[in-house]
């Protein structure tokens, strides 16, 4: 299972976690964001999302 | 079909379409947008300065133009400053913007745009920077400029850091509302720390009484999400306004340390080259557009197309009189580590200078112990003004009426 779940509905696109990733995993496609393998659980990119799209799964 | 430019330019924002526009009409160049159009999806508080459009477009008249503010009113807790600002600060419509340098680097420069273009991946080869579509397309230029926005991917595909800190990024969120009580003459700035931890609440009036409204806050803080924060403001503040749009954005400021590579140069927000105290981006980012097109324009004349040759590019960033962004970085940093008592001090002192009251500077040294002499700690009250006001004619007022 994936480490960060996203919640579709409430991300804007406005990528503050793609700029936060440290190991850049994240990429902001023009209408979705994927995560690739890779992640090493910062969990910067839940804390950066201002309206908290990004959380832990699980 | 030829897929060799002097000059690829991965995004169609306001950095990579002027950068477009500023390049020499001879040369072959292309702008890769990943969206559909030119000028959407819109997240910005779209504010600027009349100063930054006099300065880059020798057009007099903006079709993009949706409001001029006179005033300015800067809140602090219980405190407010209010000052005129006549013709200096304007609420565009950033998708008309963007549209308007668009047609611009089409009809006079006659270079290609292509949308629906995600670039995801660049190599630096010795002759050439190869970049690679989505759909599996390569192109092949001299030159490549990034332009790639906050969510910025490629630099770190051709070996240039720009990981963000969670310090280092405002997260905000912004509603469109319209309320009878928006002033369309008034911009406000609100930096009360409950209502914003380490960032502002913002009413930027366009027209009408509507306005972008917002908040960002410092990502590293520990607090309510910006969502939460605006509606609790707008709760408070603007009961019955009516919302009608919102969306998050993100705005990271600590400008790349590196901004160049070998045949490439990164400009505009994914060179985190927004204005540190405000978050505005987009003067900065046709200024950094300006000097890489200036760079490029004359790279391209020889043969060297070396990380040596492209540093030029930062050293005019940085020598430019009116980019004090490391100044207005430092000066962010120092809000963020300043005791309770050392931040009110500091914005009481800037909202009474606002105001045209004298401060008295001793006093002002004694209270803010970080800050190493009373001259720099007057010289960051000072970068923080400059940084709302973006005007050296009154900054040069204020600093008469200080130092008297």
């Amino acid at each position: 299972m994936e480490y960060i779940k996203v919640e579709k509905e409430k991300c804007g696109l406005c990528g503050g976690c793609v700029a936060v990733c440290p190991v850049k995993v994240i990429v902001m496609y023009k209408d979705r964001l994927q995560i690739n393998e890779g992640c090493v659980k910062c969990d910067k990119c839940i804390k950066v999302c201002p309206v908290g799209a990004l959380s832990k799964n699980g | 079909m030829d897929k060799n430019y002097d000059v690829i330019i991965v995004g169609g924002g306001p950095a990579g379409l002027y950068a477009a526009y500023k390049i020499e009409k001879n040369y072959k160049v292309i702008v890769f947008e990943k969206d559909d159009v030119i000028g959407e999806p819109i997240i910005c508080a779209e504010g600027i300065s009349n100063n930054t459009l006099k300065q880059f477009f020798k057009e007099t008249d903006f079709p993009f133009i949706r409001n001029r503010f006179t005033k300015l009113k800067v809140k602090y807790k219980e405190l407010e400053a209010n000052v005129d600002i006549p013709d200096m600060g304007l609420i565009i419509d950033r998708s008309k913007f963007e549209k308007f340098i668009a047609q611009k680097v089409i009809e006079e420069n006659n270079f290609e745009i292509k949308t629906n273009s995600f670039v995801v991946d660049a190599k630096i080869e010795k002759d050439y920077v190869k970049v690679l579509l989505e759909n599996g397309e390569e192109y092949f230029g001299k030159i490549l400029i990034i332009a790639d926005g906050v969510e910025s991917y490629l630099p770190y595909k051709v070996g240039i850091n720009s990981v963000c800190n969670l310090n280092d990024i405002y997260s905000c969120y912004q509603q469109i509302i319209y309320d009878p009580r928006i002033k369309d003459e008034e911009i406000i700035f609100d930096f009360t720390p409950s209502i914003a931890p380490g960032g502002y609440l913002w009413v930027f009036p366009r027209g009408k009484n509507e306005a972008n409204f917002g908040v960002g806050i410092t990502s590293s803080i520990d607090c309510d999400k910006p969502y939460k924060l605006l509606n609790d403001y707008r709760q408070k503040n603007y009961p019955d306004a009516k919302i009608l749009r919102e969306f998050p954005g993100c705005v990271s400021v600590n400008q790349l340390a590196k901004m160049y590579s070998d045949r490439v140069m990164v400009i505009g927000d994914s060179a985190r080259a927004a204005d540190p105290i405000t978050g505005g981006g987009i003067d900065n980012a046709l200024r950094t557009a300006n000097f890489a097109a200036i760079v490029a324009n004359s790279v391209l004349k020889g043969k060297d197309f070396s990380a040596k040759r492209m540093s030029q590019y930062q050293e005019l960033v940085e020598k430019d009189n009116s980019y004090s962004i490391k100044k207005q970085n430092q000066l962010r940093e120092m809000l963020l580590e300043m005791s309770d008592e050392e931040r009110d001090k500091f914005f009481t002192s800037a909202i009474n200078l606002f105001n045209g009251k004298k401060i008295l500077s001793s006093d002002f040294y004694y209270t803010i112990y970080s800050f190493k002499s009373s001259v720099k700690a007057i010289g960051m009250v000072i970068n923080f003004m400059g940084s709302l006001m973006k005007d050296k004619y009154i900054l040069k007022i204020i600093m008469r009426l200080l130092w008297k």
